[in-house]
């Protein structure tokens, strides 16, 4: 049943990346659902899943999105990883937990990135870019996991 | 209980790595290729996924734009049928223009405001009565013929009684024999033309105009177009069945010609004067 509400969330991450986070756009920032898909599958099904979902995709984001650049697959692997490895010992099921978890992996995805396109400018790009980003994927991230446990009643992470 | 995905530790850094140096390789590439061949190629494998997430995205906005189309549509069709109806009311009033202009002094333009029914006399109302010189008996004509006489008037309306009115009659002529007869109008609205010389050479088609014998409608006013012809051998005529020009299920407009009827009883005391006086 959790890997159905895990799937389920992947469908209506890209839904909502298509469709409402495309509307909802706030001073050039969108929330990115490859982050929230990305930690919300290592929060589900652990280390390899994670990295292999992040490894998939990056390629998918840098063979669909012409701006993507080629360490997408290494941001996502690395994302998706460390989440399902390390953010899994922490009280992940608190949705507060999942909004700090969210917030730091769009932070760990797009420095990778930013790196990839110029190392010196990181710190600036990141608190130029990533930082509102960041702020905007986990709140989003984290109501539409609320909407799929609270309103449609499945679970999407469980420590048992 | 460890999930099917959820490999040994040993297991996942090893994939965690390979993953990595597959993603490092493909950034390697990336950056010694620099006509990007390999986003180019992998891009080819994700068409499929590409057009169905861009139709996705496509999908809302071809909906609002839909939504902004039909109601354009319904504007522009309503403002179609304005503009449908504004071009007929020009050009029936260029009609209008062209045909007062070729009659200067002589005509009043009235409006049809209403039809009255036959328990109110039938006809036809007019906007213009009393205070525009309208008077009984005065020809009512529209630019393609004849359409009745005033019947009556008040201040500022008048009744018209058409020629499809039943007991209507005037007396009318063939155009192109001059054979004369009397136009009548029948109970059913068919209009007749009797007391015709039966020998009288009429065809249908014949033009058939107003012959201004018993002076209340001028001389000359296109009434119709002779339809079926019969002989009445009782009545020593023909009866020619009129069809007229002025098409009135469409009247709107109409011209009434500002020429008083001779009051007969006015000139049979002229004539007896002139008797006396000689």
């Amino acid at each position: 049943m959790r890997r159905f509400s895990l799937w389920l969330l992947v469908v209506l991450a890209l839904i909502f990346q298509v469709t409402i986070f495309r509307k909802i756009e706030l001073w050039g920032m969108r929330p990115d659902a490859t982050v929230i898909i990305l930690v919300y599958m290592g929060l589900g099904l652990g280390s390899v899943a994670g990295a292999l979902f992040g490894f998939l995709l990056g390629l998918a984001n840098l063979a669909i999105l012409s701006t993507s650049m080629a360490s997408m697959p290494l941001a996502g692997t690395v994302v998706g990883f460390v989440v399902g490895r390390y953010a899994t010992k922490v009280m992940y099921e608190s949705y507060l937990v999942q909004l700090v978890i969210i917030f730091v992996s769009v932070l760990v995805f797009d420095a990778v990135n930013l790196a990839w396109a110029d190392l010196s400018g990181l710190p600036v790009s990141l608190l130029r870019y990533s930082l509102g980003s960041a702020v905007y994927t986990s709140v989003a991230g984290v109501t539409l996991a609320i909407v799929i446990e609270r309103i449609i009643g499945l679970r999407l992470v469980s420590q048992r | 209980m460890r999930h099917a995905w959820q490999l040994p530790v040993k297991s996942d850094v090893g994939i965690f790595l390979a993953l990595v140096v597959l993603s490092v390789s493909i950034m390697a590439v990336d950056r010694l290729d620099e006509d990007s061949s390999l986003t180019g190629r992998l891009a080819a494998v994700f068409v499929p996924f590409e057009s169905l997430s861009f139709r996705l995205m496509e999908l809302s906005f071809v909906q609002k734009e839909n939504h902004i189309l039909r109601a354009k549509l319904m504007d522009v069709s309503r403002e179609n049928a304005v503009l449908r109806e504004e071009m007929g009311e020009a050009e029936r009033l260029r009609g209008l223009v062209d045909f007062r202009t070729s009659h200067p002094g002589t005509l009043c333009c009235a409006r049809v405001i209403g039809e009255p029914g036959e328990r109110m006399g039938g006809g036809i109302v007019i906007d213009k009565g009393r205070a525009e010189g309208l008077a009984k008996n005065m020809t009512v004509i529209s630019p393609d013929g004849l359409v009745g006489r005033i019947i009556k008037v008040g201040e500022g309306a008048s009744q018209v009684k058409r020629i499809i009115d039943p007991g209507y009659r005037v007396s009318a002529l063939i155009q192109r024999n001059r054979a004369t007869g009397i136009l009548g109008t029948r109970s059913d609205g068919r209009i007749v033309m009797e007391w015709v010389a039966p020998d009288a050479d009429v065809v249908a088609g014949d033009v058939v105009t107003s012959s201004g014998l018993g002076s209340i409608t001028p001389k000359g006013i296109p009434v119709g177009k002779v339809g079926r012809i019969k002989e009445k051998p009782e009545r020593f005529s023909l009866a020619l069945e009129v069809r007229p020009f002025t098409d009135f299920s469409r009247l709107e407009e109409v011209f009434v010609i500002l020429r008083e009827p001779p009051d007969f009883q006015l000139l049979l005391e002229a004539e007896e004067e002139a008797k006396v006086e000689n």
